[in-house]
């Protein structure tokens, strides 16, 4: 009987002894309250990114028009290409941060009213949250030793210490 | 003897505490998921590597950045941005990876609570350094309003 019993308590598609505690729970509830916070911060940052990123090529640009600075002209012409990197990092961050808003709210709602596709779609937003997040740390990592080779190249074909250049 | 007053159900199936469980769609999410997060903890831990390594030969070539004293305290602060969040991202994705390998309920539970003490601790961490700009700006606006030159 306690094996028939089972069978109907876990349904077809539940599977081993694993369940939803009340603890389990708890620490999700106090989770996605950190996680609004950070996701509310991360929105923030995002906007002040993109209002910096607005206002420093037309400073730029008009300080370049005003001095005739040489090296201000040299940044004036790389400016679209840092603008539009930047603009692709911004909308990278905007994508990590809407998935942990989306995640937050999610979680909430599974656990306040017992919602199952909320709780599935919850997690499906965090892993893609980690997911984006692993790939830009990656990506960072990456054009860091890149940056590290170049400039070694650079102090060594100059014939200068590396320290110097950092 | 028994008490045949009771339901039938009573005290044998595992019933779980809440409408919510643990479904085979919910598994494989949380396997992706600890995948990811242990792509991401490696990550993090490479980057204090690389971090603390690089500040290492920069403080050996040049000694007015404080020697090895200097190198201690920069390795402390680089261990508290990549470090101990690498580390209980690493321990939230192998316990959640063991514990859907076994059917391990506590050691579930345990993989949360790693998961809340990551994004508790970024939060703090945020705060304080939240804190510290608004404090080097109160002294910055300090220090200029009585500069000499005004």
């Amino acid at each position: 009987m306690s094996i028939l019993d089972e069978n109907l308590a876990q349904g077809p598609n539940t599977e081993g002894g694993l369940k939803i505690s009340g603890e389990m729970k708890h620490s999700w509830m106090t989770t996605s309250k950190w996680t609004q916070y950070l996701s509310v911060l991360g929105f923030i940052y995002v906007g002040l990114v993109v209002l910096i990123l607005a206002s420093l090529s037309q400073i730029i640009a008009l300080l370049d028009n005003l001095t005739g600075n040489v090296m201000l002209n040299m940044i004036s012409t790389y400016m679209p290409f840092i603008t539009a990197f930047t603009a692709i990092s911004v909308l990278v961050l905007f994508f990590i941060f809407f998935y942990l808003q989306k995640f937050t709210s999610q979680i909430q709602q599974a656990v306040r009213f017992n919602n199952q596709a909320a709780l599935e779609n919850a997690w499906r937003n965090l892993r893609n949250h980690l997911m984006i997040y692993a790939i830009l740390a990656g990506a960072s990592l990456l054009l860091s030793f890149v940056f590290r080779i170049f400039l070694m190249q650079a102090m060594d074909a100059q014939n200068l210490p590396l320290n110097e250049g950092l | 003897m028994e008490n045949f007053d009771d339901p039938l159900d009573t005290g044998s199936a595992p019933v779980a505490e809440s409408g919510l469980q643990v479904t085979n769609e919910l598994r494989e999410i949380w396997q992706q998921t600890a995948y990811w997060a242990l792509i991401f903890a490696i990550i993090l831990f490479v980057f204090f590597g690389y971090s603390s390594l690089q500040l290492l030969y920069t403080t050996m070539v040049t000694p007015q950045l404080g020697g090895i004293f200097g190198w201690i305290t920069s390795t402390a602060i680089y261990a508290a941005f990549y470090l101990f969040p690498g580390l209980l991202f690493y321990r939230f994705s192998t316990q959640l990876k063991a514990s859907l390998e076994a059917d391990n309920g506590w050691q579930l539970n345990e993989s949360f609570l790693n998961f809340k003490r990551f994004y508790r601790y970024i939060g703090i961490l945020s705060i304080v350094l939240i804190g510290l700009f608004l404090l080097v700006f109160l002294f910055l606006g300090i220090a200029l309003n009585n500069a000499p030159f005004r």
